[in-house]
């Protein structure tokens, strides 16, 4: 029973052994297989594979591994990767190495090689730990990207030659543009001594269509200039103070002229948040506002061209200022009015043929904006107008700025607006609602008498009325003309966008005032306040007594850009003296001689706050032209003389022929800013 | 001669300031040979007032040295001494030409 119990007992034991077998042998087989399959793909695989134990050494590496260092199994199994490593890479890898060991981090890094077989590779290396029971070991890939770095420094070098060879070009244009510039300047300067010269009509023809040509030129190598600048890099920001409205108007005077006889008002609207002062480059800002405002003349026939400066955004210590341009000209097709700020780009290929221009102005402005923070852009319909955007940010003023006056006088006063332009008269009511006057405005020149004498009637009557001198229906002369034969003796203030001021003619017509169209706020609001301050209207004041304003005679009591006469001869220092003021913002006309100073001024005194009188010039001397002036009767305008002679008695010379004062050649720049300040600023100072 | 520390005396960059030299060259490279002709006719007021004109715009842009030498001949011009400034007339043409030469630089 025993022996038979066993015999079961063995053969179950066999059998259990027997499937014991099997199974060991079926996975056996199974490990083989998969073992078999590693083996496949790690020697077939592009990659190094290597695997290094915890204490660093390796214990596994493949065919490509030992290919790409050169190496035969043993070596690549006695040695580290990092051996192979060329001299230049060796100190950054084997510290990273070591680090990545230490703190069992993953190791991934891109080095040069030198393999055993004295190749020269660039490899990427890639090792993750494995933690296991026995502590942590580095399974790792190996790759050549030797093509791969070729290739990009090959790319790199191209780039970096394209790149040079781009600035090479913008420095070369800049210079050739600087190269041109100044055998202009030559031409244009020798071309205005021609033209003071003796010469007959055909000649003075000629002369002046070189010098016009010249000036042409001029402005296109100007562009060109500003243009390589920008691509080169070169082009630097200033950060000065000045005042974004009175830039803004100074813009509107310059631009004026060119709207000529055309049919086309300009308005100009300064948001009440911009602040006097803030901190930038005027220079460049001025430059786009000029260009972009400069342009609307060419492409508008009639209608109306605005401006509008407003505050779009405010941070702690910046502003984001926002020009709007608009007109009502001929426009620009949807899809040209993208590329209208690219360079050379102009909405037809016959604009400039018709318009003229360059075709880099707006794409100039596009990049000083960008470079200001902001953009320029472009709305447009064909048929309809423009509006040209122009956003730039500029830094507020840390000290406090000057804030704007109103004169006191002006509150609760009562005016009257007559001006057929609605654009114009909503600008104007603005204003001086915004001053503390109540405002009523009306679109004729045949209703302001109507309007006035119901007024009078109601018992709250007018106290200025301001009169557009151009109305369809009723011209401000004849209604001016017409309320005088009436008896009325309302302050009138004559509104004008001719070119021509005819004060005789406002005069004649009984207005007490003229303002030239856009309106300046602070010239508007000064006449007024003097005006009234003045009682014109008084009952006792001889209506011939009355002083007509003009409104530069009011001038002295506001900011304005200070304009400069220069009488100098020499294209050197007239051209210095230029360059120096004008970067402190005056505005700077040049005479050559003294006669010319003489007719200069004499025939627009109002022009002009200062004269610089060189000594000796040809033709006329400074100080007898001093002495011209004064027997003209421009007894008070501040003329100083700049003289070389610095010798004793010069002074009194300078004096005794009127001059106020002296400052001494080499011209010093601090000096002639002082005197600026004295006899502009501080004189004007002393009369408000 | 540094261009550039010369027109930040004036408050210009140095490119302003070239072409402020380059107008000198040109126009004082004029006078000059008008101060010439000036020495060769014997008239001592044409010479003088060349010099002046030359000694005004050379102290203007900062070269004192053209400056003052046109000083000398101004003043020995208004002395009508024009027997002594051979040698001032000579050094003024060095200059010119060394300016001219590094201007071109």
């Amino acid at each position: 029973m025993a022996d038979r119990a066993t015999i079961i007992d063995l053969v179950k034991r066999v059998k259990t052994l027997e499937t014991e077998q099997e199974k060991t042998r079926s996975a056996q087989e199974a490990l083989k297989e998969s073992e078999e399959r590693f083996r496949l793909i790690s020697e077939t695989i592009h990659v190094g594979v290597f695997e290094v134990d915890t204490s660093g050494n390796c214990l596994y590496t493949n065919t490509r591994y030992q290919e790409i260092f050169g190496l035969n199994l043993v070596q690549s199994l006695t040695t580290d990767w990092h051996d192979y490593v060329a001299q230049e890479d060796r100190g950054r890898i084997t510290k990273a190495w070591r680090s990545a060991a230490d703190e069992l981090q993953t190791f991934s890094a891109d080095c040069r090689i030198v393999s055993a077989k004295g190749t020269n590779r660039w490899i990427h290396v890639y090792a993750s730990p494995v933690f296991s029971d026995e502590g942590g070991h580095y399974t790792g890939t190996v790759e050549d990207i030797t093509i791969r770095k070729e290739n990009e420094k090959e790319l790199e070098s191209a780039k970096e030659a394209a790149e040079m060879a781009s600035r090479a070009k913008s420095q070369f244009l800049a210079n050739m543009s600087h190269e041109i510039r100044t055998p202009m300047n030559g031409i244009i300067g020798f071309t205005d001594l021609l033209l003071e010269t003796r010469l007959d009509e055909v000649q003075t023809d000629y002369t002046s269509t070189i010098k016009r040509s010249g000036e042409a030129l001029l402005l296109l190598i100007n562009d060109i200039l500003d243009f390589s600048k920008i691509e080169s890099g070169e082009l630097e920001f200033e950060a000065i103070d000045f005042d974004p409205e009175l830039l803004v108007y100074d813009v509107c005077e310059l631009v004026r002229p060119k709207i000529g006889n055309k049919p086309v008002e300009l308005i100009c609207s300064i948001g009440d948040t911009i602040p006097t002062l803030v901190s930038g480059d005027p220079l460049r800002f001025r430059q786009v506002i000029t260009n972009l405002l400069g342009n609307a003349p060419k492409f508008t026939e009639e209608g109306e061209i605005s401006i509008t400066l407003q505050m779009d955004m405010e941070t702690e210590d910046k502003v984001l200022l926002h020009a709007l341009i608009r007109d009502t000209g001929i426009g620009i097709s949807a899809d040209k009015v993208a590329a209208v700020f690219e360079p050379f780009q102009q909405a037809d290929g016959s604009t400039s043929r018709k318009y003229g221009g360059t075709g880099l102005g707006l794409s100039i402005c596009k990049q000083l904006a960008t470079m200001m923070g902001g953009d320029t852009w472009a709305e447009s319909e064909l048929g309809k107008g423009s509006t040209f955007h122009f956003t730039a940010w500029v830094h507020k003023v840390v000290s406090e700025p000057p804030q704007r006056v109103t004169p006191a006088i002006l509150n609760a006063k009562r005016v009257l607006v007559a001006d057929d332009h609605s654009g114009t008269r909503a600008i104007l009511e603005q204003m001086l609602t915004l001053a503390g006057m109540e405002t009523v405005g009306i679109d004729g020149g045949k209703q302001v008498l109507p309007t006035l004498t119901a007024a009078q009637k109601d018992a709250n009557p007018f106290d200025v009325a301001l009169i557009d001198l151009d109305m369809p229906d009723m011209n401000g002369y004849a209604v001016a003309g017409k309320l005088r034969a009436e008896g009325c003796k309302l302050v009138l203030v004559a509104l004008s966008s001719a070119l021509e001021r005819d004060a005789a003619k406002c005069k004649a017509a009984g207005f007490d005032g003229f303002q030239a169209k856009p309106v300046r706020r602070e010239r508007l609001l000064q006449m007024i306040g003097r005006l009234l301050g003045e009682g014109a209207k008084g009952e006792d004041s001889q209506e011939n007594s009355r002083k007509m304003h003009t409104q530069y005679s009011v001038r002295e009591a506001m900011k304005h850009s200070v304009s400069i006469l220069l009488a100098e001869d020499n294209l050197v220092n007239q051209k210095l003296a230029v360059m120096m003021l004008g970067k402190a913002g005056y505005q700077v006309e040049v005479a050559g001689n003294g006669k010319e100073a003489v007719d200069k001024y004499d025939a627009s005194p109002e022009k002009f706050d200062m004269i610089f009188m060189d000594v000796q010039m040809p033709e006329m001397d400074g100080k007898e032209a001093t002495r011209n002036l004064r027997k003209l009767g421009h007894t008070r305008v501040p003329i100083v003389a700049m003289t070389a002679h610095a010798m004793k008695g010069d002074r009194e010379m300078c004096i005794e022929a009127g001059m106020d004062d002296y400052v001494t050649k080499p011209i010093n720049r601090e000096r002639v800013f002082d005197v600026i300040t004295k006899y502009v600023f501080e004189r004007r100072g002393h009369e408000l | 001669m540094n261009f550039k520390a010369l027109g930040e005396q004036l408050g210009l960059d140095e490119e302003e300031y070239r072409e402020l030299i380059d107008l000198f060259i040109e126009s004082g490279g004029a006078d000059y040979q008008k101060l010439l002709d000036g020495v060769a006719a014997g008239d001592a007021d044409t010479v003088c007032s060349c010099a002046h004109t030359i000694k005004g715009a050379s102290g203007n842009l900062g070269l004192l040295d053209v400056s003052a030498v046109a000083s000398l001949i101004e003043e020995r011009a208004m002395n009508h001494k024009l027997e002594d400034i051979g040698q001032a007339v000579e050094t003024l043409k060095t200059q010119f030409d060394a300016i001219q030469a590094f201007a071109q630089k």
